[in-house]
């Protein structure tokens, strides 16, 4: 029988975890997950959705967003500063799973489950973000870049919770976009994603990001690509080259929604959408959120 | 032609929801799984891990000493008397599982937990046998056998449900060397097809696959059986047919029919596919144990377990002349029926595959094959969505090979009433041609050539060819004027709001004052299985017959009250008045109170309709597909759905647009993303929604119905079934607009990103011969 916890802060929660317990926020991994058999239900859970300073967003003394790790999709795809500045965190958020998903499901869950298909991770991979973990042993910081280091695997200790994550202001210039390929519109596991942040200063790229969703074990940045954009006018050749270095950077799986070959085929074409929805917004043109509506063709 | 219009407020053609709209809405509907009863015990199934095995022993110990758990039963345990090579009684596998998901044991316990967790403790010890997978290898004489019972087979022993079609002479079936894996063959020939194709200015070959699709209703399979005093039992069950389940139960178990009582529950949607499956499991467990149990599917379960549509390959020949003559057909139909046959439908496919069109000449040769994948079932138009798909892309292929319009090859070449189906069978009445008329005028038809790149309109034509059946129904005027129908039959999909306006057509009241019954099977006349679009046309009959008794009964009272003769006397609104002096009326409402529902001599004023099984009744549909295709990933985006059908008479139009985008949307489901996939040891790899993709709203078009009204002569009113056609013919529509978009040939279901990819930059090598 599980035990179920419901502290009224922080420290509580971290104490409950430093002695086994698991936590659960919105539950739309945990659920799942048990359902069908992946893994047991834990023997103790704490939860932490309504830990004070856990959900929302404020903003950084540099400019930046610290996003409370308990934040809804839906609360990040509502934020003004998030759809102006980070708009690929936004076209992510807008489209992780179904609207009651997005309702529960939070952004540190999306991070610390580790998907090899997580939406929000490749635009937060973009973004440089930084994962805030706490535990009672006190506070470290760890880029995103890295955190996970295999599918449903990251750094993060037993004994740590994701708190928040922070996103450093964006340059002036850059603009950003996320893209997903899926099997039938929304509540659906991206078949292949990527994410995408350019620079544009005087018709030069002079910063790229770029990330692959469900082309890996864990989503990443892919450095190949970057180095392609860096410098170049961000035209159709650096474009294509770049979406090419994806798919050969690419070490995608076969399942049910589709082969190993389709993926890397498709790993060009949803990163020059990305990346041409970022230059889109970079040059002050409109790419409408979710950028996968508009990309992909839905009506 | 035009279309009909539907006042709101009309009896017959009136626009109202169907009576139990709200309840299944809010969700405050109580399904079977969701009735309070004492002392109820709960089963979960042990399901076979392997596609084909013999089972050496099970490991029940663990199992049974969860806290909880009151009984593991196996096979042995049920006290199952009948023999009969169907599933119902075989409901767990004995000594052989032959398909992974097969029902090995029941675990019984007094709560849902206790028998999950005593689920996953029984230990099955098993030995593999050979796996058999592919239908068409599964035919030759070499093969392994997908179960060890066939070699029991005495020769070859056809078994398949005709839904009320064929009966027709067949033709000799071609000498072939056969495995026992065969357990369904039909062969249909007429003219000479050699030389017909050989004459034809155009012929085109192709191999369409369609994978094994699932029914996906929203409440899994459910039945609550209760042990009576007598030695009998009594059956809460969603099923399709209660008399049918009553009376096979009887069998099963060896109980007199007067022991077995069943009760529908209401259906939170079947398709076909709830028939026999949870019942003798769940009644089996409660004579062995002397208690309430129910077994009410996981979605899991149900997924693998019950009875999907099945995956079939048909090989198509098809000849034209340059004057877009058709000449000749000739088919080969492959249908996997897995493990279980009895619900074989290749017979099905065989008659739809010709399509409602003429031939010179025509060869069909269809297969049912036994494997080792989940037994084969009804899904909705069963055949229908496999022949039309097939027949509908091949003619489109050969309109644009003839350069002809696909709309205009159609009307040179459709059957008038008394052509020969394919079978033999004469065409009775249909209304193609008028769904014809209704796609020609469409605009999106029309403007179909100004479309932007990468966008196509498809056309696909679906038949199905009706059932019949002979049906009971009773009414009675109660003493507060309204009338009550009482019916066996069970409303899968709305039908009591037509019964309603059919008995209030025939009474002369209003719907809202006709009350329907649906009695329990041991109480309720002669009632058909609901399926195979039988219910409005056949039981519709029944009601408006048992409503004009009722009323002919009730003029006769009048007629007694009013010193006028019954035949100057109408009933209008609700009230009896003579004819031309409508001002001397007295409503129904006050005659039967006056009586208290008697009549003359205190005659009951009541009816009975009992109605012989009518003519074939064919539905028919035009569906037009709009979509973008996305050239560099395969996407197909359905932008707009056109569906026509003829309804013969529409007595309730919104039920029948219902129907009508219902079968349109699974349409599209089998079309770009529904298909049940096994891996090569036969494993079921898509055992929930994650895998299995059923349609998302959010990926429809607003769907535009269109109801044509081409009577048919026995319906009542004209009315034909509606239920099946609308799936028939979706997915040829969009596999052709897809060509229109793109150029490119699909020829397998589901058309998937990946498939219409590899289509595209394959060009027209794709298949085509």
């Amino acid at each position: 029988m599980s035990r179920y916890l419901a502290p009224a802060g922080l420290e509580e929660a971290l104490v409950a975890l430093a002695g086994g317990a698991r936590p659960v926020a919105g539950g739309t991994d945990l659920v799942v997950g048990v359902r069908q058999g992946r893994f047991p239900i834990p023997d103790d859970l704490v939860a932490i959705h309504r830990l004070a300073g856990f959900r929302g967003i404020a903003e950084g003394a540099d400019g930046g967003l610290v996003i409370g790790a308990g934040t809804s999709h839906a609360e990040i795809v509502a934020h003004p500063r998030v759809t102006r500045d980070w708009t690929g965190l936004a076209d992510a958020s807008a489209i992780v799973g179904s609207p009651a998903t997005r309702a529960t499901g939070t952004l540190g869950g999306n991070v610390a489950n580790a998907s090899p298909a997580a939406d929000t991770v490749a635009p937060l991979l973009c973004a440089d973000a930084v994962i805030v973990c706490r535990s009672t042993a006190g506070e470290r910081r760890l880029p995103l870049d890295g955190f996970a280091t295999a599918p449903r695997r990251t750094l993060l200790r037993p004994d740590e919770l994701i708190v928040a994550v922070e996103l450093p202001a964006p340059a002036p210039g850059s603009a950003s976009c996320y893209v997903r390929l899926e099997h039938r519109r929304q509540m659906e596991i991206a078949i292949v994603g990527a994410g995408a942040l350019l620079r544009l200063e005087g018709g030069r790229v002079t910063a790229a990001r770029v990330a692959m969703t469900a082309l890996a074990p864990t989503v990443r940045r892919v450095p190949e690509a970057e180095r392609i954009l860096l410098g170049s006018d961000g035209g159709a050749a650096a474009v294509t080259a770049a979406a090419e270095a994806v798919a050969a950077a690419a070490t995608p799986i076969d399942d049910t929604r589709a082969s190993a070959a389709y993926r890397r085929a498709m790993a060009a074409v949803v990163t020059r959408r990305a990346i041409g929805g970022a230059l889109a917004r970079a040059r002050g043109e409109t790419v409408t959120i979710p950028a996968s509506d508009t990309l992909f063709g839905a009506a | 032609m035009t279309a009909p219009v539907h006042p709101e407020s009309a009896v017959i053609g009136g626009r109202r929801a169907r009576p139990d709209a709200r309840e299944r809405v809010t969700g405050s509907i109580r399904y079977c799984a969701d009735e309070a009863v004492p002392g109820l015990l709960h089963a979960r199934l042990v399901l076979s891990v392997y596609a084909h095995a013999r089972i050496d022993s099970l490991e029940t110990t663990e199992a049974l000493a969860v806290p909880g758990v009151v009984a593991v039963l196996t096979a042995e345990d049920l006290p199952i008397r009948g023999k009969g090579d169907m599933r119902m009684f075989s409901p767990l596998a004995g000594r052989e599982a032959v398909f992974a998901g097969q029902p090995i044991a029941l675990v019984v316990a007094e709560t849902p937990e206790a028998a999950a967790d005593g689920a996953a403790r029984v230990w099955v010890n098993a030995t593999p046998l050979a796996v058999v997978l592919d239908a068409e290898a599964a035919m030759d004489p070499s093969s392994p056998l997908a179960r060890e019972r066939a070699q029991e087979h005495d020769g070859e022993e056809i078994r398949s449900i005709h839904a009320g079609i064929g009966g027709h002479e067949e033709a000799a079936a071609p000498a072939l060397a056969l495995s026992r894996n065969v357990v369904g063959r039909h062969h249909h020939a007429r003219g000479e097809i050699d030389a017909a194709l050989a004459a034809s200015d155009v012929v085109i070959r192709r191999r369409y696959t369609t994978p094994w699709v699932y029914q996906a209703y929203l409440e899994p399979h459910a039945a609550t059986a209760i042990p009576t005093a007598d030695g009998g039992v009594e059956l809460a069950v969603a099923a399709q047919g209660t008399q049918y389940a009553r009376s096979q139960l009887a069998k099963i178990f060896g109980l007199p029919l007067a022991k077995v009582r069943v009760r529908g529950t209401p259906l939170g949607g079947a398709f076909g596919s709830k028939l026999l499956v949870t019942d003798p499991l769940a009644v089996g467990a409660a004579l062995a144990l002397g208690r309430p149990v129910r077994v009410a599917m996981t979605r899991r379960e149900d997924i693998l377990a019950t009875n999907p549509a099945p995956g079939s390959v048909l090989e198509l020949e098809v000849g034209a002349r340059a004057d877009g003559t058709l000449t000749g057909l000739r088919a080969r139909l492959v249908f996997d029926s897995g493990a279980w046959s009895e619900w074989t439908i290749e017979s099905i496919a065989a008659i739809l595959v010709a399509g409602p069109w003429r031939w010179e000449a025509l060869d069909i040769q269809a297969f049912g094959v036994e494997t080792n994948r989940v037994g084969t079932g009804s899904y909705r138009g069963p055949g229908g969505p496999q022949a039309s798909f097939a027949i509908e892309s091949a003619l489109d292929e050969l309109a644009g090979r003839l350069g002809i319009d696909p709309l205009e090859l159609r009307r040179r070449n459709l059957s008038q009433t008394g052509d020969p189906m394919a079978d033999g069978t004469p065409w009775p009445v249909i209304g193609v041609s008028a769904i014809l008329d209704e796609v020609e005028r469409h605009p999106l038809w029309a403007g179909r050539a100004t479309l932007p790149a990468g966008e196509g309109v498809g056309l696909g034509v679906g038949v199905w060819a009706g059932a019949c059946a002979p049906a009971s129904v009773s009414a009675r005027l109660e003493g507060d004027g309204t009338l009550t129908l009482i019916t066996g039959v069970v409303d899968m999909s709305g039908t009591t709001g037509t019964f309603q306006a059919l008995a209030a057509h025939a009474f002369g009241i209003r719907p809202e004052d006709v009350t329907v019954i649906v009695a329990d099977a041991h109480v309720a006349l002669t009632s058909p299985t609901s399926g195979g679009s039988v219910v409005t046309y056949s039981v519709g009959r029944s009601v408006v017959a048992a409503a004009t008794e009722a009323r002919e009964r009730l003029l006769r009272y009048a007629s007694q009250e009013m010193e006028i003769e019954p035949g100057d006397l109408e009933v209008v609104d609700g009230i009896v008045r003579p004819r031309g002096a409508p001002e001397r009326g007295i409503p129904v409402a006050t005659l039967a109170a006056r009586g208290e529902g008697k009549g003359v001599n205190g005659q009951p004023i009541e009816g009975q309709g009992s109605t012989e099984t009518p003519a074939l009744a064919p539905g028919s549909t035009g569906h037009l597909a709009h979509v973008r295709v996305d050239q560099e990933t395969g996407e197909v985006t359905v932008l707009g759905y056109v569906l026509i059908q003829d309804a013969g008479k529409a007595i309730s139009p919104a039920l029948i647009e219902g129907q009508m985008r219902g079968g349109a949307v699974q349409g599209l489901g089998w079309a770009l993303w529904e298909a049940l996939r096994f891996d090569e040891t036969g494993q079921p790899i898509t055992g929930s929604f994650m895998d299995y993709a059923v349609p998302r709203a959010s990926a429809i078009p607003p769907i535009e119905a269109r109801i044509v009204e081409v009577p048919a002569p026995d319906g009542p009113l004209g009315a034909r079934g509606v239920g099946e056609a609308p799936v028939c013919g979706g997915a040829a529509a969009v596999a052709n607009a897809i060509a229109a978009a793109t150029g490119a040939r699909l020829a397998t279901l589901p058309m998937t990103a990946p498939e219409v990819l590899a289509a595209i930059s394959a060009g027209d090598a794709n298949g085509a011969a």
